[in-house]
């Protein structure tokens, strides 16, 4: 007797209903997903390169949030979208025309990329489009907490310049972490597009659903509309940015031709001169003598609008403090008597006591935007004056920042200079006496001089 | 029931689910009504009068007049082939000739005098055509696929000698293959597969008013709803779209029609069978399919489907004098489309049809073979909208040949 011959009819019948629960289901295979160079406007946040010239006002010059849908209120205190002190940090931004110097790029990625992939000059990129030229002394590194590529200017960027970023991906281009290929973005390849992504519709109401890029966008948006308004903004990023500033044509010269590149994106630096305050670089007070302090200033300064301010003698935009006698209550010796003066040969702004520095007090140093370069502009702050002189604090009771793009160590030394600064700066005594309030200072330090002659 | 019915049954079972799962069970059309040889080539026109085991699907109620034990094993073998010309003028396109194979078997058996059970293994429904991958529709459909395999045990009750009644229960399993091209500037296709069970039922009642003279029927089969759940394989040419396109489960919902039957059948002479029958289709069940991806944007066809009907009329010739045994038949069927022309795409290119069936059976003691042959013309079918494809006409044509062998036993 044989097997098959002693299965019972239910087994038999199960077995066939097993069958048929199966057949025929194709395997439609799993192909694995690429790591991506992102660039998506639509997500909140958005996720794109930064900086980026998307968010400057073309018609104010400024930087201007509410062009990437996060307008900035005018009363931090009152709102709840952002910490109180990122709020206040992007209000400073908005008065700027172009970004920070000592801003880091960055691109989002993904998943994890191989920062050692990356050969400036050669799949990345970077061009000063108004004269710089190739950039390539810049250090690259890959964020794991943004998951992005990192590009930090050890000296800044040039003041005034505008910065195209090329990354090459695909084949010849940077590798991820697991060594694949590097993609692009949906955003970045309707960028890519030769012919306007419109198809030359007048308004958002008369796109041609059959238009390609409108059937691509119109796959994820809510209704037509809202794909059509989408399509406009896109061909309005493409036409004045990407072909109107020439990206592609920078890179193309570069080496980087358009079908190679992955993400593209390009910013400004502002004009106005700045004052240098870079804690964990070279970019502190230097103090070449007990009695004398040099601070570095990018860009060039109006030498005859630099002054210091001498307690019941004199005003001046120069304001320095001996804070560890002030707060003794020794007001005398908590204003020595100094000058100021601009050196041009070293680029900085030079400090000079009457006597010492007291060995082991803490010195304020402090700027007004009263200084201006030889253009009449005004100086502005660095990053680090600002968030020295907020009056919100930099971490929440958790530990974290609570300023994107800072770290969270990083925020937690800051915010003991802010707190330790915040009592002068609110005192009502100090604005009237000095003319410094947290409004008008572009630099803001607190330090115990050492002599590195 | 016997043990020979019940072999028999476990037999068809088994037998059907072999030969769906070793090949690509396709059909061309959505409902394919006629599968058995006899059947066929009298144009399906049968509800009012069937005595094969096919009756499972046509009309259970026939079957307590079947007698004894009764098998049937075959299949309709289905050639078809569509093209697309376009109103902007241009070639036309043709699909790839589809060739398919359906089998269907059927078992049954009278357990009393007044009850009989049966079963049945077939596929009624079923979509399959396929496009070039580059032609100008390929965003509507490249490749579409849509299979089942209903499992149809019923029982018959005769309640009065010229009136029975019969009620059974549907299993349908369905297997959806659809490839559709992605926007040009992503290119490649995105190929969702899914599979899933769906539940149904089936009533029917036949009236001998005349026995073997005049006979009316009526036939109801439920809707059927099938929510299909697999996987969906995206593969853009360009490659910065892959990322935002992995592959991902996807589901999509179909619903297969309830179908409403009259029949008749009526003998002028010893010797002819004339049968009519009418479907009512509920296609409106077919209004909407939503595709939905986990991540990627879903998708939808709108075929916006219409109830509509068949009318199908048949002749069963007889010469019992000199070829006893013999049986000619043949057959006229108007099927009216069921989709719209503002709605009609590629993925099932509907229009109404004009069918032709002619066929032989011969029965000797207990085997019999019937062989039915239906040419199905599909007249011109206009798709005005664009809105589920490309602007044009479509021209369809299909053969299906339908072999029956059934046993009988008193």
């Amino acid at each position: 007797m044989t097997r098959a011959s002693t299965r019972s009819p239910i087994a038999g019948v199960l077995a066939a209903l097993a069958t048929l629960a199966t057949a025929c289901t194709p395997d439609v295979g799993a192909d694995p997903t690429p790591t991506a160079m992102q660039f998506d406007l639509t997500a909140t946040p958005p996720r794109a390169p930064q900086p980026t010239f998307l968010v400057v006002n073309p018609t104010t010059g400024l930087i201007d949030f509410s062009l990437a849908g996060t307008p900035i209120p005018d009363d931090c205190a009152a709102q709840t979208a952002l910490t109180e002190a990122q709020c206040q940090f992007d209000q400073w931004l908005q008065t700027l025309n172009g970004f920070p110097t000592v801003t880091p790029a960055s691109a989002p990625a993904s998943a994890p990329l191989d920062p050692a992939t990356v050969m400036l000059g050669q799949n990345v990129v970077v061009v000063g489009a108004k004269g710089s030229g190739l950039v390539t002394d810049l250090v690259a590194g890959f964020d794991d907490a943004s998951t992005s590529l990192t590009l930090t200017p050890p000296r800044g960027w040039t003041l005034g310049e505008f910065y195209w970023i090329g990354v090459r991906g695909y084949a010849n281009g940077i590798r991820d972490a697991a060594g694949r290929d590097v993609v692009g973005s949906p955003t970045m390849a309707l960028l890519k597009q030769d012919m306007p992504l419109t198809c030359d519709a007048p308004d958002p109401t008369a796109v041609d659903p059959h238009c390609p890029a409108f059937e691509v966008l119109a796959q994820g948006a809510p209704d037509a509309m809202a794909a059509a308004a989408q399509l406009f903004q896109l061909e309005a990023i493409r036409t004045t940015g990407y072909v109107g500033l020439h990206g592609f044509d920078v890179m193309a010269q570069a080496g980087l031709p358009k079908e190679e590149i992955a993400v593209l994106w390009g910013f400004p630096i502002h004009t106005n001169s700045v004052p240098l305050l870079v804690p964990d670089t070279a970019a502190v007070p230097h103090v070449p003598a007990d009695n004398q302090i040099l601070i570095g200033v990018q860009g060039p300064v109006d030498p005859a609008t630099v002054s210091a301010f001498v307690v019941r003698e004199k005003s001046g935009p120069v304001v320095v403090m001996d804070l560890t006698a002030a707060g003794a209550g020794d007001l005398e010796a908590g204003f020595p008597r100094v000058g100021a003066s601009y050196v041009a040969s070293v680029g900085a702004i030079a400090i000079q006591a009457s006597a010492p520095f007291p060995s082991g007090h803490t010195i304020g140093v402090f700027f007004t935007n009263a200084i201006h370069s030889p253009d009449g502009a005004p100086l502005v702050a660095s990053p680090i004056s600002v968030l020295l002189t907020l009056t919100a604090p930099l971490v929440d009771d958790a530990g974290h920042s609570t300023v994107s793009g800072v770290t969270d160590a990083s925020a937690a030394a800051l915010e003991a200079g802010r707190k330790a600064l915040a009592p002068l700066l609110d005192n009502p005594i100090f604005a009237p006496l000095t003319g410094g309030t947290r409004a008008n200072l572009v630099y803001a330090y607190a330090f115990v001089p050492m002599v590195q002659p | 029931m016997t043990k020979t019915t019940a072999r028999a049954l476990l037999s068809a079972l088994v037998l059907t689910a072999g030969a769906l799962s070793a090949r690509p069970c396709r059909a061309s059309g959505f409902l394919i009504y006629d599968i058995s040889g006899q059947a066929i080539a009298r144009a399906s026109a049968v509800t009012a009068d069937d005595d094969e085991p096919a009756a499972v699907w046509f009309n259970p109620a026939n079957l307590v007049y079947l007698g004894g034990v009764s098998a049937s094993a075959g299949g309709v073998f289905v050639t078809s082939k569509s093209s697309f010309s376009p109103s902007a003028g241009g070639a036309d396109t043709n699909t790839e000739r589809g060739n398919f194979f359906l089998p269907a078997i059927f078992a049954s058996g009278l357990i009393t005098d007044r009850v009989a059970v049966g079963m049945g293994a077939y596929s009624t429904f079923g979509i399959g055509i396929t496009w070039p991958a580059d032609w100008e529709g390929r965003e509507s459909a490249i490749h579409a696929s849509l299979e089942t395999l209903t499992l149809n045990p019923t029982v018959a009750v005769r309640v009065h000698r010229q009136i029975s009644v019969a009620a059974g229960f549907d299993a349908v399993r369905s297997v959806v293959d659809f490839t559709n091209g992605l926007p040009t500037l992503i290119g490649g296709d995105v190929r969702l597969a899914a599979g899933t069970w769906g539940y149904g039922f089936n009533l029917a009642g036949l009236y001998k008013v005349y026995p073997g003279r005049l006979h009316l029927a009526l036939t109801y089969r439920s809707r059927v709803k099938l929510d299909f759940s697999g996987r969906a394989n995206f593969s853009p040419t360009n490659p910065d779209f892959a990322p935002v396109l992995p592959d991902q489960g996807g589901t999509a919902a179909i619903t297969l029609p309830d179908i409403i039957t009259v029949g008749v059948m009526g003998r002028p002479r010893a010797d002819l069978a004339l049968t009519f029958d009418a479907n009512l289709v509920l296609w409106s069940t077919y209004d909407r399919i939503p595709i939905d991806f986990q991540t990627a944007p879903d998708l939808a066809i709108v075929p916006n489907g219409r109830n509509t009907f068949t009318l199908r009329g048949g002749a069963d010739w007889t010469f019992p004098a000199r070829w006893p045994g013999l049986h000619l038949r043949g057959g006229l069927i108007y099927d009216r489309s069921a989709i719209p022309s503002t709605n009609l795409g590629p993925g099932l290119p509907d229009s109404d049809r004009i069918d032709l069936a002619l066929g032989a059976g011969y029965g000797r003691g207990h085997f019999r073979g019937d062989l039915g042959y239906l040419l199905v013309v599909f007249l011109p079918a206009d798709s005005t909208s664009g809105q589920e494809g490309p602007v044009g006409t479509y021209n369809t044509i299909a053969h299906l040949l339908g072999v029956t062998l059934t046993a009988s036993w008193p």
